[in-house]
């Protein structure tokens, strides 16, 4: 049994220890968690990114090389509020930028594509193998699920305007049956995100006792 | 009809004499009636008396009239003979005060006032005039009350502008004022013969009869008591006449200063003029004060303050009287005035009507007393006699003494019903009084009563003595404080409620409340005390190690209870038992997504280049990295270079130490390169565009730095010459970010495929989109240990994952167990309110 394996076994009792509470065992654990991740992002940043752009603009200078340097620089001297404007530069680049990446890869990458995709599922018995097959089509409920669910979702966040005209009353009734089923279908959701999130936490305590029941031999 | 006063027979109205007895009929005197008009008051009808109207001027009518029409036995001729050598002083007087100049010009046929001081008559025409005017108001028995009220109000109104000293005199008593010593000064230097004057035009103007018919309650109480209307008192042997003058005046600042002997510069009584002699005998004959026997002290008192006192917490009657008094008059006053016609109210004072309101009962004449008793009326020495008038001064100034003395008193509010009432509350409120008596009492005696603050003394006057004679004694120390003083908010609240009749209604849900809260903290509040008090045990570093033993020790026993129970749960819910479970329709949508997730790995030939992105942490690196291990297996199998990038700092390593175990079958360098760390998320993405520059996270020597320089990795220009694009990732984001920027980077169609963690499937599964309904590049789509233990069985390379389905399995049914007992107990809890 190799020590860093000895290690890693009483860090992880000391992490289980929070079961009887908050002490010290699970603090220092804690503690050395968050250290060592952010002094490896720091080691990461450094040799992964910032020294080999550095040597690669020692050897070969240029514009190019040399400008995320310089706004760098003008990201440091933010500190100093004469020096506050030219640090807008920097950050006007990085929000520009980053902002027109966002915003176009979610427009056409997440929103475009989902309204296509909602729009184009078809309840159409034709499309299910056979008019008599398509109510066993799980794709079928699927498509149905989804489109109820949408249009559900959509109504539960509909701006409560009072309704005017002669059907108020009725498109305020549908408004409230659809909103239902919205609220219904977030619900779902929402349970679907936990119960896959306690799975996957699962997953990792069935790991951890595998480990632990192997390095001690019981398994 | 009218009625003789003397013997009661019944007589018509208007006739002179009676004819049973031959005696004349009483007169109502002129006096009075030019006091009725004078304060704007209608003369009320009498039976039985002669109203004998003067005119409207006839300054000496009331004498001449009163001795013409007083035929009564008692008096005497000598006092006749008296009466006509005043007579005789006064023309006397009259031709001395001829030389002073005159002031003011009144006419003579409008006023009276203005007659007298008019220098330019003569005396001996104003006493002609008087003479004519008394015979003729001796036959005329009926003259117009308009004129008379108009002629005397403009002798009221006269002396203000004769006099100068008077300009600056309060609208409060105003006979008063016209004749107080201060601003009349001719009184206050009254020598010898002017008290005599005024004593005998006193005893001329009101017959001793009239003096004692008015009642002492023709004036309010509270009025003779403030002092306005002095009662008269017998005159002290030292005090002289000038003290009896400003006793019948009233209190006045100068008639102080005669007693104190004090000098004025009052002129001489000859610059009287006698219309003002003759008011200040009008004013002098109306008896309203109460009997010596009841005021002599308070007044002897207040004289002797008076004397030592500064004027100016004195009421004097140019002393404006406070609001709340005048409020309290004209109350009075309409009380008062309720028998009388409305007419000429608007012209008249209020105060002054309750003389007029003498009722005929109170005008009744008794016989005139001697002219020896002169300067005492007789009513004044009398008592005073309970008349209907009376009553009413004596209810309004009872309430108001109760107002002054005694706070009103919460009334005993009645108890709460029998039924509504808790036991434990008529418990304590049977207690309640024995209870409160004595610590009450003991306040009472112990605490310093607040003292009361000092009344002026003219506001001390007015309480009246009987009704402090009446006042019951001092109540018992044992009476409880919040009768005679409320001392609290709650005091008040329950005077209020008396004075306003609201009933008490009994609060028992709040008295329950109440009771409960008082009763329960009892408790609560000692327990934190000893929990507070309970000293903490110190935990030292071996009570840690002892506890961190016993909980390993709980743990282990744990791990061998569950290694016990996991061989048998390894034969049900292991590999087996799994690879029987994906044959099964159940697992028909698993085996899907499998085949749809492998379906572009098995199209991939031999060299093609694969990036693979490991985005995730060692956080979750126990669910992620047999997955990431089983789909790099089955690239490599493929004979695919694989290249692996990372959107976390943390991927790159183990990005690494996958590679490695893949290592001994599939060298690094030549079928797997790691380049590391994408920076910048989303942007990072972008940088794939310059992916032969790319740095290794591995260099291999000084020749492989990046990815242009490594041999067989020459043709990789940029990302298009990938052939496939797979995403590791726990969280949906770095997905989320592949999806988005990978089609603008590579415009041709590259497959992308995500193997999430069970965590991030939901939020990834809406890209799954098919190729025909939507430009979307992510083709196929796995997460969980399921799935990984799934593709571990299609790929025929047991790992990891199949190992855990026993625990995954179990783990699912446990989390079964619990929902379905979550959700009876939610059901029993809520039929349970129900």
């Amino acid at each position: 049994m190799s020590a860093e394996t000895i290690i890693a076994a009483i860090l992880t009792f000391m992490i289980w220890s929070y079961v009887l509470g908050d002490n010290p065992a699970f603090r220092i654990a804690e503690h050395l968690l968050v250290g060592t991740a952010a002094g490896y992002v720091v080691i990461v940043a450094w040799f992964h990114v910032i020294q080999p752009a550095l040597h690669e603009m020692w050897s070969q200078p240029s514009l190019a090389t040399a400008l995320p340097f310089v706004l760098c620089a003008l990201l440091v001297v933010r500190k100093w509020p004469s020096m506050r404007p030219w640090a807008a530069a920097s950050l006007a680049l990085l929000v520009g930028v980053g902002s027109a990446l966002a915003i176009g890869g979610t427009l056409f990458g997440t929103l475009w594509s989902q309204v296509l995709a909602t729009a184009s599922l078809s309840l159409n018995p034709a499309d299910f193998s056979g008019s008599q097959m398509f109510l066993t089509s799980n794709f079928f409920w699927q498509n149905l699920a989804i489109l109820i669910g949408t249009i559900g979702t959509f109504c539960y966040f509909a701006f409560r305007v009072r309704p005017g005209g002669p059907l108020r009353d009725l498109r305020a009734a549908l408004i409230r049956f659809w909103s239902g089923i919205g609220l219904w279908m977030i619900m779902m959701t929402l349970g679907a995100f936990f119960a896959n999130a306690a799975m996957s936490r699962f997953t990792l305590l069935i790991d951890r006792v595998q480990w632990l029941l192997g390095i001690f031999g019981l398994r | 009809m009218a009625i003789c006063p003397n013997c009661g027979a019944l007589n018509q109205a208007g006739s002179t004499t009676c004819v049973q007895c031959g005696k004349p009929m009483e007169v109502i005197p002129s006096w009075l009636e030019l006091l009725l008009a004078r304060y704007g008051e209608t003369m009320p009808t009498f039976e039985g008396i002669l109203v004998k109207r003067a005119p409207s001027i006839a300054p000496t009518e009331p004498f001449t009239a009163q001795r013409a029409s007083s035929s009564t036995a008692q008096l005497s001729t000598s006092t006749e003979l008296e009466d006509e050598k005043l007579l005789n002083e006064i023309e006397k007087l009259k031709r001395s005060i001829k030389e002073q100049p005159a002031e003011t010009q009144q006419p003579e046929e409008t006023t009276v006032s203005a007659a007298l001081p008019t220098a330019s008559k003569g005396v001996d025409d104003w006493l002609a005039e008087l003479r004519a005017l008394q015979e003729k108001a001796a036959l005329d028995s009926t003259p117009a009350m308009p004129s008379e009220a108009g002629a005397l109000e403009a002798a009221q109104q006269a002396p203000y502008e004769v006099l100068p000293g008077e300009e600056d005199s309060s609208p409060s008593p105003e006979f008063l004022g016209e004749t107080t010593p201060s601003e009349s000064p001719g009184i206050t230097q009254a020598g010898p013969p002017a008290p005599s004057i005024e004593e005998r035009l006193g005893m001329l103007v009101t017959p001793p009869d009239t003096a004692e018919s008015v009642p002492e309650n023709s004036a309010p109480e509270w009025l003779r008591e403030l002092g306005l209307v002095q009662p008269e008192q017998p005159p002290a042997p030292s005090s002289g006449d000038s003290v009896q003058a400003s006793e019948t005046l009233g209190p006045s600042p100068v008639a102080e200063a005669d007693i104190t002997g004090e000098p004025s510069g009052s002129p001489p009584d000859e610059e009287i003029p006698d219309w003002l002699k003759r008011l200040i005998a009008i004013s002098s004959q109306i008896p309203e004060s109460p009997p010596p026997s009841e005021v002599a002290e308070p007044m002897q008192a207040l004289a002797h303050e008076e004397a030592e006192t500064p004027p100016v917490a004195e009421p004097t009657p140019g002393e404006p009287l406070p609001d709340w008094l005048r409020e309290l008059e004209a109350i009075q006053t309409t009380q008062l005035s309720t028998t009388m016609p409305p007419e000429g109210e608007e012209i008249t004072p209020p105060r002054f009507e309750e003389r007029a309101t003498i009722s005929a009962e109170e005008i009744f004449i008794p016989p005139l007393p001697k002219v020896e008793e002169g300067t005492v009326p007789t009513a004044q020495q009398e008592e005073p006699s309970p008349t209907v008038g009376e009553e009413h001064p004596a209810e309004w100034l009872a309430e108001l003494e109760e107002l002054i003395e005694r706070p009103p008193t919460s009334q005993p509010t009645p108890f709460p019903v029998e039924e509504e009432v808790p036991d434990w509350l008529r418990e304590l409120a049977a207690e309640k009084p024995e209870a409160k008596t004595e610590p009450q009492a003991t306040v009472a005696q112990e605490t310093p009563q607040p003292e009361p603050a000092e009344l002026p003394e003219w506001i001390s006057q007015l309480r009246p003595t009987e009704r402090i004679a009446e006042m019951p004694p001092a109540e018992p120390i044992a009476t409880p404080l919040e009768e005679t003083a409320p001392t609290s908010g709650q005091d008040v609240i329950e005077t209020l409620r008396a004075r306003l009749g609201i009933p008490q209604v009994p609060d028992v849900e709040g008295a329950e409340m109440f009771h409960e809260i008082v009763s329960e903290p009892a408790e609560t509040t000692l327990t934190p005390v000893l929990e507070e008090v309970e000293p903490t045990p110190q935990r030292n570093s071996i009570t840690v190690i002892i506890w961190a033993l016993v909980f390993a020790a709980i743990l282990l026993g744990i791990a061998i209870l569950s290694l016990a129970l996991l061989a048998r749960i390894q034969e049900m819910l292991g590999e087996v038992a799994f690879q029987h479970f994906l044959n099964t329709p159940a697992a028909a949508g698993l085996v899907a997504s499998l085949e749809q997730f492998r379906k572009p790995i098995t199209a991939i030939r031999q060299g093609d280049v694969v990036l693979l992105s490991i985005d995730y942490t060692p956080a979750t690196a126990a669910e992620m990295q047999p997955l990431a291990s089983v789909v790099l297996h089955d690239l490599l199998e493929r004979r695919a270079r694989v290249l692996t990038v990372s959107l976390q700092p943390e991927g790159a390593p183990l990005a690494q130490r996958l590679l490695d175990e893949t290592d001994r079958p599939f060298p690094y360098g030549k079928h797997t390169l790691n380049l590391g760390y994408l920076p910048g998320e989303a942007i990072g993405v972008r940088s794939l565009a310059r992916l032969p520059d790319r740095q290794l996270y591995a260099p291999i020597g000084d020749a492989c730095q990046s990815l242009g320089e490594c041999p067989g990795w020459h043709d990789i220009r940029g990302i298009e010459n990938v052939a496939l694009f797979i995403a590791i990732a726990d969280s949906g984001d770095s997905v989320r970010w592949w999806i988005e920027q990978l089609p603008v980077l590579s415009p041709n169609e590259l497959p992308l495929l995500a193997a999430v963690s069970a965590a991030a499937l939901p939020t990834v599964r809406p890209y799954l989109i098919p190729a025909s309904a939507a430009p979307s590049r992510l083709s196929g789509l796995i997460g969980g240990m399921m799935a990984t233990a799934a593709y571990e069985v299609y790929s025929g390379r047991p790992g990891r994952a199949l190992n855990m389905v026993a625990a995954q399995s179990a783990a699912h049914l446990g989390l079964v167990a619990v929902a379905l007992a979550g959700i009876f107990a939610g059901i029993r809890s809520r039929t349970g309110h129900c």
